[in-house]
């Protein structure tokens, strides 16, 4: 006997039915993963609105150079008003002027009454500069 | 994939896959467990089907590539052949005569002695009538190298049924 014989005479051997049962655990195992696969990522999304901005956005350079462009505006707008804000703040300094001067003014008043004030402050004078180890060693060595 | 497609899946393919994994592992839990991947793979994966020329063909390669994973992720080579040893004579349809019966349960011992790889092979050209072109690409393997584990399978086979064959005759 040859080997198609043999395999002609092994091929109608019937194998076991696949037990009844097992349709139904195994399709609705199957439902269960598909509907995962249809993701619960996407739904979120979806409720999020994501999903909406990724399809309209990815797709479209139209939306991505749109994007740039008010970018491009924003950075424009930033730099003008910077331009201006220094010239704001030299006006700033010059309406400042007067003020600055009645300060020095008043700064000279209360050093000028400080000075007269100074003998009055009499022990103060008194008291040596010096360091107090200096003093130490002149009162040792007296 | 909608609920149709995937029951005619089933409905179309199921008994083959279940006769092969059947035969491949010797364990009707392990059969389900590796079925019921399948269907979750392809119910989950609907386009995995769209290439696919031949679905029995892709259906029982997916079913062999699971099977073989849960076999080695297992590592229970001896927990195996102890399965086979207790299910061997389970493999086939109980027959009607004491004599085709003999016969039944002696190939199915005689199967679940081969090499996993040679009763692979065997399977797919006998009882799904692959052309070795087929179980070479199903299998991923040389085309030669189908070719001498089906001779080799056939061969062993052969000798094993061989006495009780021509005493049946």
């Amino acid at each position: 006997m040859n080997n198609e014989d043999f395999e002609k005479q092994l091929s109608p051997v019937p194998f076991k039915q696949i037990p009844a049962g097992w349709r139904r655990d195994i399709l609705e195992a199957a439902e269960a993963a598909r509907r995962p696969a249809a993701s619960p990522r996407e739904d979120s999304a979806h409720r999020a609105g994501l999903f909406w901005w990724k399809a309209w956005l990815w797709p479209r350079p139209l939306a991505w150079g749109s994007l740039a462009f008010v970018w491009l505006l924003i950075l424009g707008a930033n730099l003008g008003t910077r331009g201006s804000d220094s010239g704001t703040l030299q006006g700033q300094t010059v309406a400042h002027a007067p003020h600055t001067t009645t300060l020095s003014e008043q700064r000279a008043l209360l050093s000028q009454l400080l000075d007269s004030s100074r003998p009055l402050a009499g022990p103060m004078e008194a008291t040596p500069s010096r360091r107090r180890s200096d003093r130490r060693l002149e009162d040792l060595a007296a | 994939m909608t609920s149709a497609e995937l029951e005619r899946l089933y409905d179309e393919h199921a008994q083959a896959l279940f006769g092969f994994l059947i035969n491949l592992t010797r364990s009707e839990a392990d059969t389900r467990d590796v079925l019921q991947d399948v269907f979750c793979k392809m119910a989950a994966n609907p386009k995995l089907l769209d290439p696919v020329r031949d679905e029995r063909a892709f259906l029982l390669r997916l079913a062999h590539n699971q099977a073989i994973d849960l076999l080695r992720r297992r590592q229970t080579r001896q927990k195996v052949s102890a399965q086979i040893q207790h299910e061997a004579e389970s493999v086939f349809i109980a027959a009607a005569s004491a004599d085709e019966e003999t016969f039944r349960a002696e190939l199915g011992t005689a199967l679940a002695e081969l090499p996993s790889e040679q009763r692979v092979v065997v399977h797919l050209r006998v009882w799904e009538g692959l052309t070795f072109e087929a179980i070479a690409e199903l299998l991923d393997i040389p085309l030669n190298t189908a070719a001498s584990r089906c001779r080799y399978g056939l061969d062993k086979l052969r000798a094993r049924l061989r006495p009780l064959y021509d005493e049946i005759k």
